[in-house]
Parts: structure tokens; C-alpha cells; sequence
């Protein structure tokens, strides 16, 4: 596995999520509730993302976004090694580099950003002795799979831009637009252009590829590897339409999030 | 104009939900709904039950006019009483015995004098062959790397297959080179690059992908690989197996007026008996002589006899002009219905395997909608894949393939 494009990952697809988990999770809201304030992450070889917090909602900031307003007076984490943020990540005790006007805002990444991505935590990875348990609960079920959803598709991306082999896979796609989305639910738009993807919540209104699952069900039953895709395709579970190659090619790329997120 | 009955596929999807427990994927490969792009898979059949000409019937009796042929082995039509005749009979005496039968010196008789090559080789599969072939050119140069063409098929051995695909290491592919379609000055460029390394140039006889129009040689592009190939002591394999006896009966290296050092046949070799080769020329067949390359069923009697009585009568009743002559007639007559709904069919590729699109759909959405409601009436098109003719078809089909293209662009018209 390769330790830039894990990195990534965890930048642009798992900590993303913070940004809906606090449209999704009524704790995760309170906790940031009232506060104002932007925490920029940068790790060597990775491209740097921060996450606005306004008074209970959160703004994910990438690429040009990051020169905006919302980065003043931001507190910046940097990490000299995406290892050293992955072991943060992963649960592993890391300090990280950040910049002295941040020094006063410290307390919110050590007490209120720790209560954050363990409620992301909790969406993400169910305790395997009370999945069946939490799953009963519709509204759980449904974050837990619209967040796995995300992460999976916006780790897509970051494994076509990074991993060695997601570059080859990624290089022999046809540009356009692929629309992933769940009948009258959520979607996320996967762009090719040139061999790089980037992904975003929403629809394209002008896909060159379809992937369309039935309900919310099937995608927990294939992101969670319990349904292989070709078998829910054959049985109608999803449909597929428009350039196919697109979809093959994210299809082989899909199998690589399962070994970076596994 | 016949009435606009839809096809319901009850029993095909009972026995589609069985196989899913017990075969992967319910159906694999390229006859599945996943691969074969069902798109939607609630419009295709899963299931057949019988075949007979240019027609099959799936698990439900609906009945279709089959355009991919299996595709490529039916090339007679299902059930040619000839082929079958000969291969029943064959059974009959003997078909899997400990040593061949004398059918397959007849055979490969036959074949070599028919592609005027100098030996033949048989296998079961495309694949089979195309492997056989790699394996023959390494040995016989000492090279190690192989030039194929972006977007080429030559089966699913992990060394035809890419990287990141499931089961398949940096490895199998890393004496891979690649050069696009037509673009001699590209291979003359990996000559320079790699010098003395390069095995064998393995190609289709013409560029048929999924997904893309399909397009034929330039001119003088074959005499000019040809003429690399020779001058740089690389081994010329015409991948054959989708095309042969399609475009020539010589083969489609005769088809493009070139002579391939290896070519490899299967499909339409037999009428869908199942049977592959590969032929060579005699300088080769030392080399692959010493190649060990056997298998189970290799040397199975039935499909030789099948594949004598296939290319006999190909030859007897010249069953490729009667093809290009159907092709021809049933794509005149699918542009007009195209025209007559205000749509532009385009056809690409060798007439009697088209490659189909429509104009201002570059996406597909719109073909995959009309092929969808042309198979849902009756006439089974792919959305992806080149199609086949076979010399079955009669210009009653034909008839019928018109009405229901245009019943087909009726029924999207609202759509698109």
C-alpha cells in the first residue's frame, strides 16, 4: 500500500466526511456549535485541504478554495511524512508540526476534533458485535452507507491520482463525467480528464456514464464486499448505461479502495 | 406492420437467480448480463433453450434473430445439417479416445491447404492459440517482448489482460509494448527503443474494440508491418480468431494481401463445434514443436470432423460473398429506417462483423436504449460489441430486422 495515496485518502475522503457528518449527526454539530474556526492539514506529498467550521456546519476547502477568506488565522497542522498522518489517523499517537498563531486554537483539535472523528468513527466503522444492532436503525443505516459511499468514491479518485497502479487504470479511461448515484438518494460525480479524477457530491448534468443502485441496501451489500458488483448487476440490483469503459475502469479502481480502506 | 408484442423473460431470470447461487456471477464472461452489457438487463434473455439457423430461442420461447452469432462461431447457421451431420456421425465412432482419430490429419489437411499455411496446431479455445503463438515466437527469437495494439484483444491469459485487473501481475505484463492502430512509425520507434528484444507483433486484422468505431487498415499499412517485421527478425501473428473465415477464406492475412508468419483461428473455423488453431509457417514449426502445449480435450475427433465439413462447404457455396451480400442488404436497409426516424446510423468496420453507433450519441444512451428495445422485439443486437453475420439469413429476416428497428426508434423517440 502506498503510503502517499493512503494519505490522501484519509485527507480528501475520510476527514471530508466531517463535512457531512455535521449535516447527518446532530453531536457532531453540537460540538462545533457557536465556534468559528478553519484547521488546515498539510502532508508532505499530499495535496492540503482544510476544514471550515461555522457555528455548528463545516466547509470541506481544496485547491483554490484554500486562498480564500476562510483560511485566515487558520490553525495548520503539517506533517513531515504522509506515515506520520497515517498513524494519526489510525490511531496512533503523533504530534504534528503547527504554527504559532494556532497555538490558542490547539484546544479544539485535542478535545473537539477528537469528539468529531470518533462520532466519524462511529458512522464508519460499526462495532462488528452491534452492526446488526445499528443497522436496525434506519437512520444509522442510512448515514453509515451514504458515508461509506463518499469515502469510497472520493477515495477512488485519490487512488487514480497516486497509487501507481490506480494511475495506470486511471490513464486508460476516456475523458467525461461518471454520475454514481442511489435511486432518489445521493450522488457523487466522478470527472476523468486527462487520466486525473476528482470526485464531488451531486450530479453532472451531462454524465458519459451511468451507475445507478436501486436503494441504499445494495450499496452497503457491495461497498461492504457482501455482494460482488457483476452478480448485482446481473440480478438487476444496479444499472449501468453510457460508456462503459468508464465504468470498468472505476470498477477496477473500486477494488483497490477495498485494500487501501479495508 | 406486425404487432408490437415485448418479450418477458420469467423463466430466464428464475434460473438466473439459481445460477447466482451457484455459479459465479450467475453467468460469466462475455455471454453474461454484466460483460455482454445487458444494459438494461431487464430487456435481454439470460437463458437459451434451442437454435436453429440464424435464429435462438431463449428459456421463455421468445424467439430472436441473433446478430452476434454466439459471437463469431455460427457462421452456417444453428444446426447446419451438414456440420452436424458429419460431427454426429464422428461421435458416433469415436470422439475422446487415447489416440486422435485419423479425422484430424484430414483436418489439418484441409485447413492448411485452405489459409496456405504450412501446419496447424489445434487447441480448444482462442485464447489457446493466441498464447501458443507468444509462446512460439519467444522460443523461436529468443525475445522476450511482444508489440500488440492499444485496445487489442487476444483473450484473458493474465499475459493479454492489464494491470489492475483481478488476478493479474505487474509481471504477466511486463514485456507488454504497445503502438496504436496504424501507426507503423510507432513500432519502428519500439524496434529502435528496444533492439533485439522484440519478439513477435500480435494484432487483429483489423482495429474492432468495444465502445468504438472500428477501423481498417490504412493502405499499405499491413505490406509496411509485414516488411518491419521481416527486416527486424519479428515473428507477424494475425490474431484471427474473431475475423477468420469471415473476410477471407484464406485467411484474413490473404484478406489484406500480406502472408502472417503465425495466425490463430477459432470460432467460425467449425460452426460453433469447438475447436481452435493455430497455423504457421514451416520455418516455425520446429519451434513449436519443442513447445509443450497439450490438453484434455485438444485432440477430440468430433469438432475436426465438424470443422471438414464447415470449411467444405464454405468453400463449395462461397459462403463469404453470400455474407458480404446479406451485410450489405440489411445495412442499406437499417440506414434508411435510421434516416426515416430522424436518426443517422453509423456502421463501421468489415461489413459482415459491423461495429454500430448513432450519430450526436457519443455516450451511448441512446443506442443502449434502441438496442435494448430492439432485443425486448426480437432481434438481438449488442450495445458494445462488433456484430456477426452468417449465411442463414434470409431477406424475410432481413424484413423482420427492419420492422423491428423501426418499431425500436418509435419507442424512444420521446426519450431522445
Amino acid at each position: 500500500m502506498d503510503a502517499t495515496t493512503k494519505a490522501s485518502i484519509n485527507l480528501h475522503a475520510v476527514l471530508r466526511n466531517i463535512q457531512d457528518l455535521c449535516e447527518i449527526d446532530k453531536e457532531a454539530s453540537q460540538v462545533v456549535a457557536g465556534k468559528k474556526i478553519t484547521v488546515k492539514f498539510s502532508v508532505k506529498g499530499c495535496e492540503p485541504m482544510a476544514l471550515a467550521f461555522n457555528d455548528g456546519k463545516c466547509k470541506y476547502l481544496r485547491g483554490e478554495a484554500l486562498n480564500g477568506e476562510e483560511l485566515k488565522g487558520a490553525l495548520k497542522l503539517s506533517f513531515s511524512s504522509p506515515e506520520k498522518f497515517n498513524t494519526l489517523i489510525d490511531g496512533g499517537k503523533v504530534v504534528p508540526m503547527f504554527n504559532l498563531l494556532g497555538i490558542p486554537k490547539l484546544g479544539f483539535v485535542l478535545k473537539d476534533f477528537d469528539v468529531i472523528t470518533k462520532r466519524l468513527e462511529y458512522y464508519l466503522r460499526p462495532d462488528p458485535s452491534k452492526v446488526d444492532e445499528l443497522y436496525a436503525d434506519k437512520d444509522y443505516f442510512k448515514a453509515n452507507t451514504e458515508l461509506l459511499a463518499y469515502t469510497a468514491f472520493h477515495a477512488l479518485a485519490e487512488i487514480a491520482n497516486y497509487d501507481p497502479v490506480g494511475r495506470e487504470i486511471a490513464h486508460r479511461m476516456p475523458d467525461g463525467v461518471i454520475n454514481v448515484e442511489i435511486k432518489d438518494g445521493i450522488g457523487v460525480a466522478i470527472a476523468v480528464k486527462d487520466g486525473r479524477l476528482s470526485a464531488s457530491i451531486g450530479r453532472d448534468p451531462k454524465p458519459r456514464a451511468k451507475m445507478v443502485f436501486g436503494n441504499l441496501d445494495v450499496v452497503n451489500r457491495v461497498l461492504n464486499g457482501k455482494t460482488d458488483a457483476y452478480s448485482a448487476m446481473g440480478a438487476g440490483l444496479f444499472n449501468i448505461s453510457g460508456l462503459i469503459p468508464l465504468l470498468d475502469n472505476m470498477n477496477h479502481l473500486l477494488t483497490l479502495v477495498a485494500k487501501y480502506l479495508g | 406492420m406486425s404487432k408490437d408484442n415485448l418479450n418477458v423473460y420469467t423463466r430466464s431470470r428464475e434460473l438466473y437467480n439459481r445460477a447466482l447461487n451457484v455459479i459465479p456471477t450467475g453467468v460469466y464472461g462475455h455471454l453474461g448480463p454484466s460483460n455482454g452489457c445487458a444494459i438494461p438487463v431487464e430487456a435481454y434473455p439470460i437463458f437459451s433453450k434451442k437454435a436453429k439457423g440464424t435464429y435462438f430461442w431463449d428459456a421463455d420461447d421468445n424467439r430472436f434473430i441473433d446478430y452476434m452469432c454466439a459471437y463469431g462461431p455460427n457462421i452456417l447457421g444453428y444446426g447446419d445439417k451438414e456440420v452436424d451431420d458429419a460431427a454426429i456421425a464422428q461421435l458416433r465412432k469415436g470422439n475422446c479416445v487415447t489416440i486422435p482419430d485419423e479425422v484430424m490429419v484430414d483436418f489439418a489437411e484441409l485447413l492448411t491447404q485452405t489459409v496456405k499455411k504450412d501446419w496447424a496446431f489445434f487447441c480448444k479455445n482462442g485464447g489457446d492459440v493466441t498464447s501458443l503463438a507468444i509462446m512460439t515466437a519467444r522460443y523461436a527469437t529468443g525475445r522476450k517482448k511482444i508489440v500488440m495494439v492499444k485496445n487489442g484483444y487476444h483473450g484473458v491469459a493474465p499475459w493479454t489482460q492489464k494491470i489492475g485487473y483481478a488476478g493479474v501481475l505487474e509481471e504477466d505484463v511486463s514485456n507488454n509494448l504497445y503502438i496504436h492502430w496504424n501507426d507503423v512509425q510507432e513500432f519502428e520507434n519500439l524496434i529502435k527503443q528496444y533492439p533485439g528484444q522484440i519478439a513477435a507483433f500480435i494484432s487483429t486484422p483489423y482495429y474492432h474494440p468495444t465502445f468504438e468505431d472500428n477501423k481498417l487498415p490504412a493502405e499499405n499499412y499491413w505490406k509496411q508491418m509485414r516488411e518491419v517485421c521481416t527486416k527486424n527478425g519479428i515473428v507477424l501473428i494475425i490474431d484471427d480468431i474473431r475475423c477468420g473465415f469471415r473476410l477471407d477464406i484464406e485467411g484474413s492475412d490473404a484478406r489484406y494481401g500480406i502472408k502472417a508468419d503465425l495466425i490463430t483461428f477459432c470460432k467460425a473455423i467449425a460452426n460453433g463445434y469447438n475447436v481452435s488453431a493455430l497455423c504457421g509457417v514451416d520455418s516455425l514449426k520446429g519451434a513449436v514443436s519443442d513447445v509443450f502445449y497439450t490438453g484434455s480435450y485438444w485432440l477430440s475427433a468430433e469438432p475436426f470432423a465438424a470443422g471438414v465439413a464447415c470449411i467444405n462447404k464454405m468453400k463449395r457455396d462461397n459462403t463469404i460473398s453470400q455474407l458480404r451480400f446479406i451485410a450489405d442488404k440489411l445495412h442499406t436497409g437499417m440506414k434508411e429506417v435510421a434516416k426515416k426516424n430522424g436518426r443517422e446510423l453509423i456502421i463501421t468496420g468489415e461489413p459482415v462483423m459491423w461495429f454500430m453507433r448513432h450519430a450526436d450519441d457519443e455516450s451511448f444512451f441512446m443506442h443502449q436504449a434502441w438496442v435494448a428495445e430492439c432485443v425486448k422485439r426480437g432481434v438481438f443486437f449488442t450495445n458494445h460489441h462488433n456484430h456477426f453475420i452468417n449465411s442463414a439469413i434470409t431477406d424475410e429476416d432481413i424484413a423482420f430486422t427492419l420492422d423491428v428497428a423501426d418499431r425500436a426508434y418509435k419507442a424512444i423517440k420521446d426519450k431522445f
